[in-house]
């Protein structure tokens, strides 16, 4: 599914803009910091965990149509002061652009959660589209949407459904120190939420986990 | 007899039909005056002088259809006259080459294919001969007033000549030119003198007097020019610019609904995310932050890109294409105004006519 799924976008993204048009290479790299908020729900037991995770993100495309996504954050989660959880959470996805304003990509998810009871591994494959229009001349906004393929946990239960979403804008700014004036900058204010439902034996009961996002990332690009 | 038998009797009666032409080096479809020239000179280049003379001869006398072109009546001339010369029969070539100055004033025997005693006799014809070649359009047409009508002259040698425009029964309407001529000259004609014509209508002659070394008049050369005068053709008024080239002078409503679409429109969709996503599990309130963000930078760019604002640079561009085009309507109007003022004067020149001192 997911090849085909691939498979497509790339046919679709080298149909759609003229060769002239494009750019060889074209990127863009940004650090952020991340609001989390997770709801892990097992059976009839509710643990909420919050806190905060830093890391980059990149996107890199080739020719205006092939992209390339890599992403890297870690940080710590509380749940109100009893525990904490280190969360270290990355992607690398593949993908395609087959018009300017939209974007098609797949590829795995990862993250890990580390406490003293153990570490807790999720890897993901996860296909999503991301949609971006252009407010005013200096602000852009993006939803993205994404729906997981498949999933391999280490918990009891068996990975029954996952989807997520994100919506925000970004601001581009000029003249800031230290930046060159060529490199445009970005700032992006983003809400992401995401569900992973698992489903288990009557003894194990199931399991959801719902992580909420808020992220503020700054970044430049290639002008 | 089979198919390819009489295919072959076929080619066979082809190539005897043909033999003959071919044999004799001669092109079948070549007029008999041509094919004489070619005959002439090729006599001439064999030392054949006597057969050379005669088919040259014969070739200049023949009329009608037949009759040479004037670069091969040139080329005739010019073997005959060498031809004669050769044939120690020098009264007859220098004749000769009077007539070829009569007819080309221009022509000159080639110093790489004729010898000096050739040249010089030609150049003793030249100067003892006062012939001017007249060349004028054929068919055209001038603004009495603001065109003139050109003439041009070559003369064989050094004289005086006298141009004028006269009419039929030879009262002179105006002259153009009275002096000496040695090489070229351009005479011109403002065809003014038409006005005075009781119709629209009529003919004049062009007519070219080359004097004597005494100052009599030797050769006149006249070249009749049937008139026609007519109003100006005026100018179409220029079309103004079609719609498609014009800008938008005022923001349409589009770009204003697209980003107040992708403000609001995606911050109601962050808005109601939880619940599309994650069934309403326990969202945080951090994303009405970005949905209000969202909101208020999609009604900035509503405002931004509102419809009906004015876009001055597409009314400044609009303008100067509007100004470029009541600019070409000035010009052009202007130009109409002097055109109905003037009239037009068709002229067709028909052939010339040599009078007197012929060689």
């Amino acid at each position: 599914m997911t090849r085909r799924l691939i498979a497509a976008g790339a046919l679709f993204a080298l149909c759609g803009t003229p060769l002239a048009a494009q750019r060889a290479l074209w990127w863009n790299a940004e650090i952020s910091g991340i609001g989390m908020r997770l709801s892990s729900e097992t059976g009839p037991s509710t643990t909420k965990l919050s806190g905060a995770s830093f890391g980059f993100q990149s996107q890199i495309v080739y020719h205006n149509h092939i992209t390339i996504d890599l992403g890297y954050w870690q940080g710590k989660l509380n749940q109100g002061g009893t525990g904490n959880r280190d969360v270290v959470e990355g992607f690398a996805q593949l993908g395609a652009r087959p018009m300017s304003w939209l974007s098609l990509r797949a590829g795995p998810h990862a993250w890990t959660y580390i406490s003293d009871a153990g570490t807790q591994r999720w890897f993901l494959w996860e296909g999503r589209a991301h949609a971006q229009g252009q407010i005013l001349p200096a602000v852009q906004s993006y939803i993205e949407l994404w729906k997981v393929f498949s999933a391999n946990v280490n918990v009891p239960q068996a990975f029954q459904t996952g989807m997520g979403g994100e919506g925000g804008l970004s601001l581009r700014i000029r003249d800031l120190p230290l930046i060159p004036s060529k490199l445009p900058a970005r700032v992006r204010l983003a809400y992401g939420i995401e569900r992973v439902r698992m489903n288990g034996t009557q003894a194990q009961g199931s399991r959801a986990e719902v992580l909420d996002r808020l992220t503020l990332a700054f970044g430049v690009e290639a002008p | 007899m089979t198919g390819r038998t009489r295919l072959r009797a076929a080619w066979l009666a082809a190539a005897l039909a043909l033999a003959p032409a071919l044999a004799s080096g001669q092109d079948p479809t070549a007029s008999r005056s041509a094919a004489l020239l070619a005959s002439g000179v090729r006599h001439y280049q064999q030392l054949e002088y006597d057969s050379a003379a005669s088919a040259m001869r014969r070739a200049l006398a023949i009329t009608g259809a037949d009759t040479l072109s004037d670069s091969a009546r040139t080329r005739a001339l010019t073997y005959l006259g060498a031809a004669e010369l050769f044939r120690n029969k020098r009264d007859s070539s220098y004749a000769v080459f009077r007539r070829l100055v009569a007819h080309n004033p221009r022509a000159r025997p080639s110093p790489l294919v004729f010898p000096p005693e050739v040249t010089t006799i030609y150049d003793f014809a030249r100067e003892a001969t006062k012939v001017v070649r007249v060349e004028l359009p054929r068919d055209t047409t001038i603004r009495i007033g603001a065109d003139r009508y050109r003439a041009r002259l070559f003369a064989s040698s050094f004289h005086q000549i006298i141009v004028s425009v006269e009419r039929e029964d030879g009262f002179t309407v105006r002259t153009l030119y009275a002096g000496a001529i040695s090489d070229t000259l351009q005479v011109f004609w403002t065809g003014d003198d038409t006005l005075f014509m009781a119709n629209d209508s009529g003919r004049l002659v062009f007519s070219v007097t080359s004097l004597t070394n005494a100052g009599r008049q030797g050769r006149i050369v006249h070249i009749p020019l049937d008139l026609v005068i007519g109003p100006q053709d005026t100018l179409p008024s220029p079309m103004p610019p079609p719609d498609s080239l014009y800008l938008p002078e005022h923001a349409p409503a589009g770009p204003a609904l697209k980003s107040l679409g992708r403000g609001a429109g995606i911050g109601l969709a962050v808005a109601v995310l939880p619940r599309l996503v994650a069934g309403g599990t326990s969202p945080s309130g951090s994303r009405f932050a970005v949905a209000g963000g969202l909101t208020i930078a999609g009604l900035i760019g509503f405002f931004h890109h509102r419809p009906g604002k004015p876009l001055p640079e597409n009314m400044l561009a609009n303008s100067a294409l509007r100004e470029g085009w009541q600019n070409a309507v000035r010009t052009t109007n202007a130009e109409n105004v002097i055109r109905a003022q003037q009239k037009r004067l068709d002229v067709h020149a028909g052939t010339a006519e040599v009078i007197g001192a012929n060689p």
